[in-house]
């Protein structure tokens, strides 16, 4: 069993019976196999899985859809040509969805969200270096993406995304519009919310307010009537003797929030924490001496909080309860996010304690200690009423918890129960119905907004009503 | 024997008496650029890395910001650094194959190498400034491709023409790799980047821009493509590629014989068939076809046939060669990336499992996976195919081994340890995300993978750079001129000028 160079060969002989048919030379390859073979194999899969699915997968638009409107299409530009989309992805997977938590990930994507050529290319994304962007829509106020494309670390302190001071102001703005337009309805509607709690915090605050129309409405109604004026509002107090400022403001907690003590007890350990998620999470607002000047300040409308304020233990709306709601929960109106996310309980509870230090100098100090801390008292008109205003009725009472609006207008007045009537700013009467109806009202002019702009530009649009159908829309607070 | 055909007459004359020279210019042009790339790549990789350690390190300046210069490393790994190493490997291994001294046309494969320069070159420079398709891994803007895909043809009509004019019958099975790779490379990149809707032709992102470029315009439906395509990035171009090369070099550094043509076969047509259809499993956490993700999970799986098939094939070649491994510098980079290959493979396979996708979807896992690939397994075989066909070109043993270990040593430590830090990272993202944990509080507990992982990067930068020296310096030096008058010296007597180097 040699062959000719005496060598043992590295395959069996072929036997004879069998010559012309070896499997040695069948199963050779010819460039003609090689080439229509693997193009052959090729096509096969490509008709399976690229051209069967494109071609029988088209998913209407879900109940959720909206379109965008034109400055948010101009903002996806700028999102695609700076390369967001390699850190923040753009669908939630139904992992994602904490139905317990707060707010996170509202929903899970589904695939009637993705519709329509003013989506494409898609931008579902590969990582998550950054946060999701699919439900951004409303969660956090334009001013707020003002500072953070500034630079980041304004707002948020660990963030590691780059700054984008390059951008332009109009390619900015249109990212913001783009940022917006994400989350669909429910997306729409937390805008919807957050725009109208903000234009209320500065009319209460006597700021500038170019009113949305669905507030100006409000104001032409009230100055024909002769009981709203532009120039200086009434600061009058409330039955209960409070200004009325001061009484928009405590209804921006929630009324169990109002007077509720620490339940931490004041040591320096609970304080040293407290200060240490301060500075890694609110100087960038609130300013590494906690007087409300950070780096991120000047963008606001709304200035930050300045703890520093001498009269901060009398003050009406500085009890630890309502602290400790508002890095819960979100500031309605302004640039506070809720931090209810990503702080344990009993680290909000710490950093509230701290907060107490600050005017005695927590954070001027090396380190802060007990002594530092400064008992709040409730003033006697807030103690007034806080007792005319009790928790029952506003837990008991009756309102519809079905209606995203109205859930959307408890958000903004957490305090407010219905039947309640605040004066903004002293002139503008408000009812948890009369909010509800304000946000709906600028919800369905940011929708209208929208389709006009999509019509125009051509899009596959379903009919109007069905974008007015409010039957599948929640509220998921920002 | 009688019977013998006139082909296989030929085919014998040829393997007694081999052409003496080759030309290799189109090779030695394709070869040499991409070591310019891999440098470039490496660079603008750890500037990214150092970026997501200290982000405001280039605040303000849009073309260093990472989501602008990320596309530029992913591009330039595929499409510069490993396709244009593949193509020069390519360019040499294809006329010892089929017996004759040159390409079909050498000139035409020189003009290739430099419109595929200069036209990528053009790509990066709009990716900086913003011109880009905006879809990962075809960002190149429309122009760009119309160009890459017209040099890919040009390479495709070269490598046919030379195997028509061959004068080896039986074609070897890196002449299948090659020629099969090329055509489904050239057809993959049409689809993926969808060339045929060039609509606004200067990419996505530019203002007031028209109908998408690049892309279908369903969302769903471009994202399904966008990640099909992708993947046969790696499916059918890089690893047939590096399958390719392995199958020609291993036998013949180590003078063995391929074990099997027929587990070669299984895993050309295994690979063909399964590596085709396993994308989407990028898309299993996303809302597609429910069937469409069966599809790609059992796919994916199934590829382990085709790659144990090769992993075999090339084991039992090896079979008593494994001391070459520690003395043959090109042999022990191409053995690396051998074995980082079957384990990115297996890596990968698991990975599609839909319960273990869940945990590391989204996460680092992803990224050190990724790099398993195309620097575990691809470069660490580029080097290799570097380090051999430098002194092949030359006639002259490469500057100092010294270096070349270096290099070695410099991106192997530099590889495993960014894979590990990475991988651990994504864990933490993973077990942290999956029980509601928002992602911004698990960024502090990652900051010291990332740090690790810019140091690494380093390494893997020095390496790419030893590399690019260490080429200079054999085409600067040629050392062997000094051995033989040592030689001489000791022997007493003249030796022939221009002794080849294994």
């Amino acid at each position: 069993m040699t062959d000719r160079s005496g060598r043992i060969p590295s395959h069996p002989q072929i036997p004879p019976q069998v010559p012309q048919t070896s499997p040695r030379r069948t199963m050779l390859m010819s460039p003609a196999m090689v080439v229509i073979g693997g193009l052959l194999a090729f096509f096969t899969v490509v008709f399976s899985v690229v051209v069967l699915p494109i071609e029988t997968y088209t998913p209407p638009p879900s109940d959720n859809w909206l379109p965008i409107s034109d400055e948010a299409h101009a903002g996806r530009q700028v999102f695609l040509a700076n390369g967001c989309v390699y850190c923040h992805s753009g669908f939630s997977r139904p992992q994602d969805v904490f139905e317990g938590l707060y707010y996170l990930y509202p929903r899970a994507s589904e695939p009637g969200d993705f519709h329509g050529t003013a989506q494409s290319p898609n931008v579902l994304g590969t990582a998550r270096t950054g946060p999701d962007l699919s439900h951004e829509g409303g969660q956090h106020p334009d001013t707020w993406h003002v500072a953070h494309y500034a630079n980041p670390r304004n707002t948020t302190p660990v963030s590691i995304m780059p700054s984008f001071s390059y951008l332009s102001q109009d390619d900015r703005d249109a990212l913001i519009a783009y940022n917006q337009s994400r989350g669909g309805k429910d997306g729409m509607l937390r805008q919807a919310a957050v725009r109208m709690g903000n234009q209320l915090m500065r009319l209460n605050m006597n700021m500038d307010v170019t009113a949305d129309a669905a507030l100006a409405d409000l104001l032409d109604e009230l100055r024909a009537s002769g009981s709203y004026n532009a120039d200086g509002m009434p600061s009058d107090r409330s039955p209960s003797g409070l200004p009325w400022k001061a009484v928009w403001m405590i209804n921006s907690f929630g009324r169990g929030y109002w007077l509720m003590p620490d339940p931490l007890d004041v040591t320096q350990q609970n304080l040293i924490r407290g200060r240490a998620i301060f500075l890694s999470r609110c100087s960038g607002c609130h300013g590494v001496e906690g007087d409300g000047a950070g780096t991120a300040a000047r963008s606001f409308m709304i200035p930050p909080f300045d703890f520093t304020q001498e009269g901060l233990p009398g003050m009406p709306m500085t009890s630890s309860g309502m602290f400790y709601h508002r890095i819960l929960t979100a500031g309605p109106g302004t640039a506070m996010e809720n931090f209810g996310t990503r702080l344990s309980v009993e680290d909000i509870w710490r950093v509230v304690l701290f907060l107490r230090t600050i005017p005695n100098g927590g954070l001027t100090e090396p380190l802060p200690t007990v002594d530092m801390y400064e008992p709040w008292t409730p003033p006697p008109p807030l103690q007034a009423y806080v007792e005319s205003h009790p928790i029952g009725a506003a837990l008991t009472d009756g309102g519809d918890r079905s209606d995203p609006f109205m859930n959307a207008a408890r958000w903004v007045a957490p305090g407010m129960a219905t039947g309640d009537e605040i004066m903004i700013g002293g002139a503008i009467p408000m009812t948890l119905d009369r909010l509800a109806d304000l946000i709906r009202a600028e919800y369905m002019n940011l929708v209208d907004a929208a389709y006009a702009d999509a019509e125009a530009r051509g899009d596959d649009l379903p009919d109007l009503d069905t974008l007015h159908s409010t039957e599948r829309l929640v509220f998921h607070a920002p | 024997m009688a019977q013998m055909s006139a082909d296989e007459r030929i085919s014998s004359d040829v393997e007694a008496h081999p052409p003496r020279t080759y030309a290799d210019s189109a090779s030695k042009v394709w070869l040499y650029s991409s070591l310019f790339w891999i440098i470039f790549l490496t660079l603008v990789g750890l500037t990214m890395a150092t970026e997501l350690v200290t982000p405001n390190l280039f605040a303000g300046i849009a073309p260093l910001q990472f989501g602008r210069i990320r596309p530029m490393h992913v591009n330039g790994a595929i499409f510069g650094w490993l396709t244009m190493m593949y193509v020069g490997g390519a360019f040499y291994v294809l006329p010892r194959l089929l017996g004759v001294s040159s390409l079909w046309s050498e000139t035409l494969g020189v003009w290739s190498a430099w419109i595929w320069n200069l036209a990528f070159a053009a790509g990066i420079v709009g990716l900086g400034l913003g011109l880009t398709q905006a879809r990962e891994y075809t960002e190149l803007i429309w122009p760009v491709d119309v160009l890459l895909v017209l040099v890919l043809l040009s390479n495709i009509f070269n490598s046919l023409m030379t195997v028509v004019h061959r004068r080896v019958r039986p074609l070897y099975v890196t002449v299948w790799w090659i020629l099969a790779s090329q055509i489904w490379l050239a057809v993959d990149y049409f689809i993926d980047n969808v060339m045929w809707r060039p609509g606004n032709w200067l990419g996505n992102g530019v203002a007031g821009g028209g109908s998408p470029s690049g892309a279908l315009p369903d969302p769903l439906a471009d994202g399904m493509l966008n990640w099909w395509g992708n993947h046969n990035l790696f499916g059918l171009w890089l690893t047939p590629m590096m399958v390719a090369l392995i199958y020609y070099f291993i036998p013949k550094i180590t003078r063995t014989p391929l074990y099997s043509h027929t587990l070669s076969l299984v895993s050309f047509w295994g690979i063909a068939f399964f590596y085709t259809g396993v994308g989407h499993h990028h898309l299993l956490q996303a809302p597609i076809p429910g069937w469409l993700k069966t599809f790609a999970t059992v796919n994916s799986i199934l590829l382990l046939v085709p790659v144990f098939a090769f992993v075999t094939n090339v084991w039992l070649t090896m079979r008593g060669n494994w001391s070459s491994f520690f003395t043959n510098m090109p042999l022990r980079f191409m053995l690396t990336g051998f074995i980082f290959y079957f384990l990115v493979n297996v890596q990968g396979a698991f990975m599609a499992v839909p319960v273990f996708n869940q945990m590391i979807h989204f996460t680092n896992f992803i990224v050190a996976h990724a790099h398993l690939a195309l620097l575990g397994a691809f470069t660490f075989v580029g080097m290799g195919t570097v380090t051999y066909l430098v002194p092949q070109f030359l006639g002259r043993p490469i500057y100092s081994r010294q270096l070349v270990e270096w290099q070695y040593w410099l991106l192997f430590v530099g590889f495993t340890g960014f894979f590990w830090v990475l991988t651990f990272a994504s864990f933490l993202q993973g077990q942290n995300w999956a029980i509601g944990i928002p992602q911004i509080n698990v960024l502090p507990e990652i900051r010291p993978h990332y740090i690790a992982r810019a140091i690494f990067g380093a390494m893997i930068l020095m390496s790419a750079i030893l590399q690019a020296i260490s080429v200079i310096a054999t085409l600067i030096v040629d050392t062997s001129r000094k051995t033989r008058e040592e030689f001489r010296a000791y022997a007493g007597r003249p030796v022939t000028e221009g002794g080849s180097h294994d």
